[in-house]
């Protein structure tokens, strides 16, 4: 008697879970759900690329460089400006993001420092690197879409009183179509770092930075290699 | 066999630092940041420019024998502590004669140390023999170099710069020398008379190398 009432008292508390259990004919379908559950945390991926351009014949590739942004020799002249590009940041990530750019003048070994700007653009998208169509198409990293603004340490902005001729040209013209002058001009008092806060979901991202540099005084800045930065950073 | 993992750890390890500078991947939590970086360099080359200031300028010399000077005096014209008593010693002690604050002047701006070379070119000059000497703005009595139709040189630091010797001129990032010269009349019939509108002339080259 004590034995059948126990195995009752189990049987109806077997029964009263109901959610995980299923009991019955096997011949009629019975199912029960068991809940699955994950998390993913925050994550994400930021690279630096810099492309460029292979020729073969009349074709044209795409093809990674190392990346960097090099503005070459300057002779010394005072005021002498130039620009850099071919540079960009591609992000992959799983959630909403806070982008930081920052920036670093280039800057001799002694301390010397050339005047330097960095501008950020949002890019097109991020895609593997096309294959050549028709003669060439840029990769959407490295085609600007919307500014995001300029960057860097305090100082001078970069002059440009002499510089190549075409950048000269092409400055003047955009100046001329558009009623801006889009060299960076003014002193910052402190550095200037841009936010974005554009990447609100999971995906790739893409960041082109163009930078600005030119040598002040002829005696501002000794003879020698200049060294900087361009630095993505990424936090919820 | 350890020490070649060994080595092989060190090697992946120092390759994969030097991976991470362009890219960076993982958690975001817990206010975790990532960043990549993007380095940026530039090459400056030497470069210097030098600017032609004052003239040396001796004036009207009296033509008596002796030696005549083109100098700022600073010594409130003690003779002995101005530029005569530099220069004398390479005219056999000759006596003062007089002297005319025209000394000249020229610029030199550089990113690197440069030698500076100067010589004279006596292109209609006097007869009587002359000698010249460089110093820093601000320093007469150190001369850096004497020359005359020889040619004297210095050295240029970029570290003179720092001395700001010239706010105050049309070059002020730019360091200024002066030009001290010196003429000795040895004789009263030495050359022809020449003043009013008629000058002797001379030229100072001065040249910057590296």
């Amino acid at each position: 008697m004590k034995k059948i009432a126990l195995l009752t008292v189990c049987l109806v508390f077997v029964l009263s879970m109901g959610v995980f259990a299923a009991e019955g004919n096997p011949h009629v379908d019975m199912s029960v759900n068991v809940e699955a559950l994950a998390q993913i945390g925050p994550y994400a991926n930021v690279i630096a690329q810099k492309v460029k351009v292979d020729s073969d014949c009349w074709w044209y590739t795409w093809d990674e460089d190392a990346p960097g942004m090099d503005f070459g020799h300057y002779s010394g002249q005072a005021g002498y400006g130039k620009i850099a590009d071919s540079n960009c940041f591609v992000l992959e990530t799983n959630t909403g993001l806070l982008v930081t750019f920052t920036g670093e003048s280039l800057r001799h070994e002694s301390g010397d420092k050339m005047l330097t700007r960095y501008w950020a653009w949002t890019s097109r998208g991020a895609e593997d690197l096309p294959k050549p169509y028709f003669f060439v198409n840029f990769p959407k990293q490295i085609k600007p879409y919307k500014e995001i603004g300029y960057f860097g340490e305090a100082g001078k902005a970069p002059r440009k009183e002499n510089g190549r001729e075409a950048e000269q040209i092409i400055f003047d013209v955009l100046k001329g179509l558009t009623n801006r002058d889009f060299w960076p001009a003014g002193k910052w008092d402190e550095e200037v770092v841009q936010q974005y806060a554009g990447v609100t979901a999971n995906g790739f991202y893409a960041f082109q930075v163009f930078g600005f540099a030119s040598t002040d005084d002829i005696s501002s800045q000794r003879e020698g290699d200049y060294a900087g930065k361009i630095i993505l950073t990424v936090s919820k | 066999m350890k020490r070649l993992m060994s080595i092989s750890l060190v090697i992946v390890l120092v390759l994969a630092i030097g991976a991470m500078a362009f890219a960076d991947e993982g958690s975001l939590k817990g206010g975790a940041t990532l960043g990549a970086t993007i380095p940026v360099e530039a090459k400056i080359g030497p470069y210097a420019q030098v600017i032609g200031g004052r003239p040396v300028n001796f004036g009207e010399l009296e033509g008596k024998v002796g030696i005549y000077t083109a100098n700022g005096f600073d010594h409130g014209g003690i003779v002995d502590q101005e530029f005569y008593g530099r220069v004398k010693g390479y005219f056999n002690n000759a006596p003062f004669a007089g002297n005319n604050n025209g000394w000249g002047s020229f610029f030199v701006e550089s990113n690197t140390d440069v030698s500076v070379c100067v010589q004279f070119e006596p292109i209609d000059w006097l007869e009587s023999p002359s000698r010249f000497a460089v110093a820093m703005a601000g320093a007469p009595d150190d001369p850096l170099a004497w020359f005359d139709e020889t040619a004297g040189s210095f050295s240029h630091l970029y570290s003179y710069h720092a001395l700001t010797n010239n706010k105050d001129t049309q070059y002020p990032t730019a360091v200024l020398y002066g030009i001290d010269g010196a003429i000795w009349l040895q004789h009263i019939s030495q050359q022809q008379a020449r003043y009013g509108e008629q000058n002797y002339t001379g030229t100072i080259k001065i040249t910057v190398s590296k």
